[in-house]
């Protein structure tokens, strides 16, 4: 399951908002170059693609700060 | 003449018991924050050994330690740097260290990666401290109203550190003025969407609303349009900031499904950072028709505002001079223009910051018999009224006419198929330089670039219509939402 779920974020969501998927799942998206509008595209796509709806209380920087904290999460939300 | 926390704090006095901040759950009155404040402040008495006037930084989300652990600061009298939420590891360093930042508050641990030794104090530390009461809140030995209160890293922090100090009294009268002229009442409730560090969400948001009672509304970043719409539909909001590309952002979800009507609880829209294009401006009667649209012109040097456009006023200008500033527009001998002719604007008042810290060349440059030069250009239009035409260190000189970028841009906003322009200038060995454009084209919306060219050759002098069109999916920007003009043209000239 996580496996597909790293599939889609990497080869679909990040490939078509053009932003490097990182080697280390930790490394900080905001080094990555994404910025505060990136961050509402990669929101919107993630729902989008995954078919869920994040609360408004979800939605911090700091939840989705890293690839691996990304996971963590879809994998939660989606299991 | 007070400091901030003085003035702020006499406000709390007054309005003690009245809800003044607010997020997505909780609620606070002006007495909840003061003593919030106040024990950050305690804390960081009690627990670290720092001069009067150290440099302490903030580092958070929009989120309400911003404010108390800000307002710590200031009743600790020490001065604040609020450092920005999206900055990667590199420039936080280069933040803290250009800026003798002493201390950081955070609401989490100290990133692992952060090479820099510096106190770190989190929301978990001082949580566990005993809550003062408000009644046992003293200002004691408060600091001189002209001293730096607030240091802010300003954009474009390349190379040589550009630190703006505001002074107590710079940020209040700002303050003051701000929500004087825009009308801030105890009656509204104001959104706030942009990042907190910036001088405007400081001074023109936070801190003028907390003078007027207005309450603040603080959510954390990033802002999905339909977070905000739910408030809005909610009637939970009356009034907030924005960029214009938030609001491009906002007008086009708006429309992207049926699950809205038009948000008539919204009083007026301040829109800061960067000029609004007048078919945005058309766009926004139709999501927000009761809404005044409030153009203004500042910057952070200036604490930042400058003019602003009256509540009420329908022609889209940088308005007036906020009260007690004065602007003048000057030519290259530096003399006063005649008429609606365009000079680089001047600003003098009591926001004209105190200068670029540990920087005096740089300092001594920008103002001048108190004069701050802006590098922006600017004319008055026949109302009396400031209209910018851009900067000065973008305008375009093509076979020695002066080309500014920003009209261009205006013009091509005026196109249904456009979504969003930049027009930057590239070396042309004949005429030195030359525009070409840089679009972004509306969704579904075909775009005919031969009759573009003939179009704009139709209705722009022929020096002014670009050589060449390159449609791109996205126009770059800053991290503040400006167009990135200095790396794409470095871009440009790397190919």
């Amino acid at each position: 399951m996580s496996k597909s779920i790293e599939f889609i974020l990497r080869d679909e969501i990040f490939a078509e908002l053009d932003i490097k998927y990182p080697d280390d799942h930790n490394t900080p998206l905001l080094d990555q170059g994404i910025d505060s509008v990136g961050f509402i595209k990669l929101i919107v796509s993630m729902e989008s693609k995954f078919n869920i709806s994040i609360p408004d209380e979800d939605l911090l920087f700091e939840k989705f700060s890293t690839t691996g904290l990304i996971l963590n999460y879809l994998t939660e939300t989606t299991i | 003449m007070m400091t901030i926390i003085q003035r702020l704090f006499m406000e709390a006095c007054d309005r003690k018991d009245q809800i003044i901040l607010q997020d997505l759950k909780e609620q606070w009155t002006y007495a909840e924050v003061m003593t919030e404040a106040y024990l950050i402040a305690l804390y960081i008495k009690k627990n670290f050994e720092l001069e009067a006037g150290s440099h302490l930084a903030v580092y958070t989300n929009n989120e309400p330690l911003f404010i108390t652990a800000a307002l710590g600061i200031q009743f600790s009298g020490h001065v604040l740097i609020p450092v920005p939420y999206s900055a990667s590891l590199t420039e936080i360093e280069n933040i803290l260290q250009a800026s003798d930042a002493k201390l950081v508050i955070s609401k989490y641990a100290q990133p692992a990666r952060l090479n820099r030794h510096i106190y770190w104090v989190t929301a978990q530390d001082f949580s566990q401290e005993p809550v003062p009461s408000f009644e046992s809140i003293s200002l004691t030995n408060p600091s001189d109203p002209n001293s730096c209160a607030i240091l802010l890293p300003t954009s474009g922090t390349t190379g040589q550190s550009k630190i703006v100090m505001l002074s107590h009294e710079n940020v209040l009268t700002n303050a003051l003025a701000h929500g004087r002229k825009v009308g801030y009442t105890d009656q509204d409730s104001f959104l706030v969407t942009m990042p907190v560090h910036f001088s405007s969400t400081i001074v023109t948001q936070l801190i003028s609303c907390m003078l007027f009672g207005t309450r603040i509304r603080l959510i954390s970043l990033p802002l999905l349009p339909r977070t905000a719409f739910r408030l809005f539909q909610d009637k939970a909001v009356t009034a907030f900031s924005a960029v214009p590309t938030q609001l491009m952002h906002f007008v086009s979800d708006y429309h992207q499904t049926t699950n809205w009507s038009a948000f008539d609880s919204i009083e007026f829209i301040v829109i800061s950072g960067a000029p609004i294009p007048a078919k945005l401006v058309d766009n926004l009667q139709t999501v927000f028709p009761q809404a005044d649209i409030i153009q203004t012109y500042g910057l952070t040097e200036a604490s930042p505002r400058v003019s602003m456009m009256d509540r009420g006023e329908r022609c889209l200008s940088c308005g007036s001079p906020i009260s007690d500033v004065s602007i003048r527009l000057v030519d290259e001998e530096e003399n006063e223009v005649e008429g609606a002719a365009i000079g680089e604007v001047w600003v003098k008042g009591p926001n004209v910051m105190l200068g670029y810290y540990n920087n005096p060349e740089l300092t001594n440059a920008t103002i001048v018999d108190g004069w701050l030069k802006t590098g922006d250009l600017g004319f008055w239009n026949e109302s009396g009224c400031l209209i910018i035409t851009g900067r000065k260190k973008n305008i375009i000189i093509s076979g020695g006419i002066n080309i500014y970028p920003e009209e261009i841009e205006e013009f091509l906003y005026g196109l249904k198929e456009v979504e969003e322009v930049m027009i930057v200038g590239v070396h042309d060995d004949l005429l030195d330089e030359v525009p070409i454009a840089f679009l972004k084209v509306c969704e579904e919306c075909l775009i005919d670039l031969d009759a573009l060219t003939q179009h704009c050759n139709l209705h722009l002098s022929s020096y002014k219509v670009p050589r060449q069109w390159r449609i791109v999916d996205d126009i770059p920007k800053t991290k503040t939402g400006k167009l990135d003009r200095a790396s794409t043209k470095c871009l440009l000239l790397n190919e």
